[in-house]
C-alpha cells in the first residue's frame, strides 16, 4: 500500500512539474501559416514565439537584426485554464544567406527560457512552400514594379503596384499597404482599366508610389500581399442545392514580386547640393526694381523642374550687398501650362532698400543632382539691378534701371530662334577645287593670251629681226657647208644675206647692186674691188663645179667678208 | 582578309557615325525639354561639330545665362553654316547682345555688306570656283579678240566684268576662311607679351573681336584697331570657319 502510495505521489509530482515548467518555441511561416525554410529577397514571412506561460516581458530574438522587421503583433490565449502566448514578427530578408533565427529567450517567473532555433535561406528568387498552380496565377497576379534599379541618396523613384484579374472569376477584396522604408512623396491610385490578354479580359488596378530612399545601400520593397476572392465551380453533384449554388468564393492571399534598387551616396560637390531631380532654369525677378529707402520689394525665384515641392528647401539668397536687407516670405507651387512642361516652385523673399544707391543683387545659384545626366549641376539666375531712392520723388534716372529689370523679367527662350533639328550636324570640309588646280586652270587662258601677244609680235617684228640676224644666219650656213665641203652654196648664202640685209628680193640682187651699196656705206673702192673678185670666185665655184683648193681658207675669207659686211652694210 | 578588315573598317565607321548622331539627337530631346547642360552633355560628345550642333549649343548656353559662350558659338556656326543659318543667328545675336546692353550690328554700312556677304553666301565656295574660272576663261579670250579687232568698248566691258566676279569671288573666299577671336571674359586684358607678368596694353571688352596675328601655347596675339598684344585664350573664343 505504502509502495502504491510513493507511485502515486511520484506521478503527481512529475505531472506538476510538467505543468509549472515554460515552454518557449520559434517558428518560422509563411504568412498563410505554412512552414517555410526558404524565401525570396523581400518575401515577408512570420516568426513566431509561443510561451505557455504568462509573462509581461517580450522575448528577445537572435539573428531577428539581420531581417527587416515589417510589424509585430501579441496574441494571448487561455484554454483549460492555460494560458498561451504568441508573439508574431513580420519580416523579411534583404540579403542573400543562410541565417540562423533563435534561439529567443524570455524571463519567465524571474528565470530565462531559451527556445529551439530555427535555419532559413533568404534566395534571389522567390521560392514558395506551397506552390501556387498555374491556373491560379494566370487568374490573379500581382506586380510590384521600380523605374530605376541604381539610385542616389533621395533620388525619387516611382513603384507601380498592379494588380491583375480575371474580369468574371477574380475579385479584389483587400490590399495591404506596401511596406517602403523610403520617404513616400506622393501616392496615387488605384487607376482601373480593363485589358485582353492571351484572348482574357483582365481587370487592371494599379498604384503609383513617389518614393525617396534616405540611406545608401540596399534597398528592398518588400513584396505586397493582396486579398482576392477566386470563384471556383462546385462539384457537389448530389447536392440538392448544387443547381442554386454552382458557384462559391474562395478567399486566397497572393503577393507581388520584390524590389530591389541600389542606393548610392550623392556625389562629393564644391557647392552644397540642395536637392536632386531635373531642372530647367533658375529665374529671378524683382518688382518693383525701384524702390525708396525702407520700402519693401519683392524677389522671386523661380525654379522650373520635375521635383517634388517639399523635396526643396528654400534657398538662402547669396552674396546680397549689405545695403539690402531681406527676408523669406513664401513659397509655392505653379502649374505648368502646357501638359509636358514642368512645374516651376517660385519662392518669394521681401527685399528691403536700407541705403539709397544702385545696387546688383548677384546672380543666384543653385547646386543639384541631375537625374537624367547623373552628375551636380548648378544653375545661375540673371543678376538684377535695383534702384533705391531717397524718400521723395523717383528721379528720371531710376526709370532707366526699371526698364532694365523689367526686360530681365521677360522670358527670353520665347524670342529665340529654335534649334535646328536635322541635317549639317556634322562638319563636313565644303567641296572645292584644290587650290594649285584651280590656279593652273586660272593661268591657262593667261598663258594663251600671252602665246597670241607674242605671236602678234613675232607677225609685226619679224623682218627686222631677219634683217638683223642675216649674218649670223649666213656664218652658220657656211659653218656647215663647210663641215660638208659643199663650197658651191657659198654665193647663195652671201646673196640670201646680203638680200635680207638690203631687204631686197634675192633674185633682184646682182653683183653690180651690191658693189653700188657697198660704194653707198662708203666702203674703200679696193675693198669693193676685193669683193667683187671674191664673189666672181664664188660664182665660178657654184656654176663650174670647181674643187676648191684650200678650202679652208676659202670659208675663212667667207667669214672675214662676212664680218666685213656686217660691219658696212 | 582584306575584304573582312575593309568590311570591319566600315562597320566601325558607320557605328561611329550612328552613336555621334545618336548624341546630337539626344541634346536635342534634352534641349526640347528645356535640360540645357544636359543638352549640352550630349551636344559636346560630337567630335567633328557641324554648324547646327553649334547653333543648338549657343541657344543651350543661352538657356542657362551664358550669353557670351552662346554668341561664340552662334557665331561660329555662322562662319561654318549655309545661308539659311544666318537669319537665325542674326535673330538669336541681337537677342542677346541685347541682353548684356550692346548693339550687335555696328552701323548701316555694316549691315548692307553682311546682307551683301550672306548673299554671296547663299551658293557655296565650288559653285563660285566654277563661275570664276568660266569668267576668267571667256573674258580673256574675249579680250584678246577684242584686242587684235581693237574694240576698245568691249575690253573695258569685259574687263569690268571680269573684275566684279573676282572681287566677290574674293569677298566669298574671305567669309568662310576668316578667322578671328571673340572676347568673352570679363576683365580679359591685352599685354605686350605671351604671359601674365608682361604689362597691360589695354582691357578687352566683351565681345569685342580682334583677328589673330600669332600664338604661343596658351596666349593668342591678337590685333585691332587699337593696339596688338597677347590675349590669354581662355578670355576670347575663336571663331574659325576651318574648325
Amino acid at each position: 500500500m505504502l509502495v502504491k502510495m510513493k507511485i502515486v505521489e511520484f506521478v503527481l509530482l512529475i505531472n506538476a512539474a510538467i505543468c509549472t515548467a515554460a515552454y518557449v518555441d520559434l517558428n518560422v511561416t509563411s504568412i498563410d501559416g505554412s512552414s517555410l525554410h526558404q524565401a525570396g529577397v523581400g518575401q515577408p514571412f512570420l516568426i513566431t514565439v509561443t510561451i505557455d506561460s504568462p509573462t509581461n516581458s517580450e522575448p528577445s530574438i537572435e539573428g531577428l537584426e539581420r531581417f527587416q522587421l515589417m510589424g509585430k503583433s501579441k496574441r494571448m490565449s487561455t484554454i483549460n485554464g492555460r494560458t498561451t502566448i504568441s508573439y508574431s514578427y513580420q519580416v523579411f530578408g534583404n540579403a542573400v544567406g543562410n541565417f540562423t533565427i533563435g534561439p529567443a529567450s524570455i524571463e519567465v517567473s524571474g528565470s530565462t527560457k531559451q527556445s529551439n532555433n530555427r535555419v532559413i535561406r533568404v534566395a534571389q528568387q522567390e521560392k514558395s512552400e506551397r506552390p501556387q498552380q498555374t491556373e491560379e496565377k494566370e487568374l490573379a497576379k500581382l506586380q510590384l514594379s521600380v523605374d530605376k534599379s541604381h539610385v542616389v541618396v533621395g533620388e525619387k523613384i516611382r513603384c507601380t503596384l498592379q494588380f491583375a484579374g480575371i474580369s468574371d472569376k477574380v475579385q479584389l477584396e483587400q490590399i495591404a499597404n506596401p511596406h517602403f522604408d523610403a520617404i513616400i512623396d506622393e501616392q496615387s491610385g488605384p487607376v482601373t482599366h480593363n485589358e485582353q490578354r492571351n484572348g482574357k479580359l483582365y481587370t487592371i488596378a494599379e498604384w503609383t508610389f513617389d518614393i525617396r530612399p534616405n540611406k545608401p545601400g540596399k534597398l528592398v520593397l518588400p513584396a505586397c500581399s493582396a486579398d482576392v476572392a477566386i470563384q471556383k465551380e462546385v462539384n457537389d453533384h448530389l447536392s440538392a442545392f448544387s443547381i442554386f449554388f454552382k458557384y462559391r468564393n474562395e478567399l486566397r492571399k497572393i503577393y507581388s514580386n520584390a524590389a530591389t534598387i541600389e542606393v548610392t551616396e550623392l556625389p562629393v560637390s564644391k557647392n552644397a547640393i540642395q536637392t536632386i531631380g531635373t531642372f530647367d532654369y533658375l529665374h529671378a525677378s524683382l518688382k518693383p526694381a525701384v524702390a525708396k529707402e525702407g520700402e519693401g520689394m519683392v524677389l522671386t525665384l523661380a525654379l522650373k523642374g520635375d521635383v517634388p515641392l517639399n523635396a526643396v528647401e528654400t534657398p538662402q539668397l547669396q552674396n546680397m550687398p549689405p545695403a539690402l536687407k531681406w527676408y523669406e516670405s513664401k513659397h509655392y507651387l505653379q502649374e505648368p501650362e502646357g501638359a509636358k512642361e514642368h512645374k516651376t516652385l517660385n519662392f518669394e523673399y521681401v527685399v528691403q532698400g536700407l541705403q539709397q544707391g544702385t545696387w546688383e543683387i548677384p546672380a543666384q545659384q543653385f547646386t543639384y543632382f541631375d537625374v537624367k545626366c547623373r552628375s551636380v549641376k548648378t544653375l545661375r539666375s540673371s543678376p538684377i539691378t535695383v534702384a533705391i531712392e531717397p524718400n521723395g520723388i523717383l528721379s528720371t534716372a531710376s526709370h532707366s534701371s526699371h526698364a532694365e529689370a523689367k526686360s530681365n523679367d521677360k522670358e527670353p527662350q520665347e524670342e529665340l530662334s529654335s534649334i535646328i533639328t536635322e541635317g549639317n550636324w556634322q562638319a563636313t570640309k565644303p567641296a572645292i577645287i584644290p587650290w594649285p588646280l584651280f590656279f593652273i586652270l586660272a593661268l591657262a587662258p593667261l598663258l594663251w593670251a600671252l602665246w597670241r601677244a607674242l605671236q602678234l609680235y613675232a607677225l609685226h617684228y619679224a623682218p627686222y629681226f631677219k634683217q638683223r640676224n642675216a649674218f649670223n644666219y649666213a656664218r652658220k650656213q657656211i659653218i656647215k657647208t663647210s663641215q660638208t665641203g659643199a663650197s658651191d652654196q657659198l654665193r647663195a648664202i652671201f646673196f640670201q644675206a646680203i638680200a635680207v640685209r638690203l631687204n631686197m628680193s634675192p633674185s633682184l640682187l646682182s653683183q653690180e647692186i651690191i658693189e653700188r651699196k657697198l660704194s653707198d656705206v662708203g666702203m674703200d673702192s679696193k675693198k669693193i674691188n676685193a669683193f667683187d673678185s671674191f664673189l666672181t670666185m664664188l660664182h665660178e665655184f657654184s656654176f663650174y663645179k670647181r674643187q676648191a683648193q684650200g678650202n679652208e681658207s676659202l670659208f675663212d675669207q667667207a667669214n672675214r667678208w662676212l664680218d666685213e659686211l656686217e660691219r658696212v652694210l | 582578309m582584306k575584304k573582312i578588315i575593309v568590311l570591319v573598317i566600315t562597320m566601325f565607321v558607320l557605328c561611329a557615325h550612328a552613336n555621334q548622331e545618336e548624341f546630337f539627337l539626344q541634346g536635342n530631346k534634352y534641349y526640347s525639354e528645356k535640360a540645357f547642360e544636359c543638352a549640352l552633355d550630349s551636344y559636346q560628345k560630337i567630335e567633328q561639330k557641324g554648324p547646327a550642333v553649334l547653333f543648338n549649343m549657343g541657344n543651350c548656353y543661352f538657356g542657362i545665362g551664358d550669353e557670351q559662350q552662346a554668341i561664340a558659338h552662334w557665331l561660329q556656326a555662322d562662319n561654318q553654316g549655309p545661308w539659311n543659318i544666318h537669319k537665325k543667328v542674326d535673330q538669336n545675336c541681337t537677342i542677346a547682345f541685347k541682353k548684356l546692353g550692346k548693339e550687335y550690328e555696328a552701323s548701316a554700312l555694316h549691315s548692307i555688306y553682311n546682307s551683301f556677304v550672306r548673299t554671296l553666301c547663299i551658293f557655296p565656295l565650288l559653285w563660285w570656283q566654277l563661275l570664276f574660272l568660266c569668267v576668267w576663261i571667256f573674258s580673256i579670250i574675249a579680250i584678246v579678240n577684242a584686242t587684235f579687232n581693237r574694240q576698245w568698248g568691249l575690253i573695258i566691258f569685259y574687263l569690268f566684268f571680269v573684275c566684279s566676279i573676282t572681287i566677290c569671288f574674293v569677298i566669298r573666299y574671305k567669309s568662310t576662311s576668316c578667322t578671328y577671336v571673340l572676347v568673352i571674359g570679363k576683365d580679359a586684358t591685352v599685354r605686350t607679351g605671351p604671359a601674365d607678368n608682361y604689362g597691360i596694353i589695354a582691357t578687352a571688352n566683351c565681345l569685342d573681336t580682334m583677328s589673330i596675328v600669332g600664338r604661343h601655347e596658351n596666349w593668342l596675339k591678337v590685333h585691332n584697331k587699337v593696339c596688338t598684344g597677347w590675349i590669354c585664350a581662355k578670355d576670347v573664343a575663336i571663331i574659325d570657319s576651318k574648325l
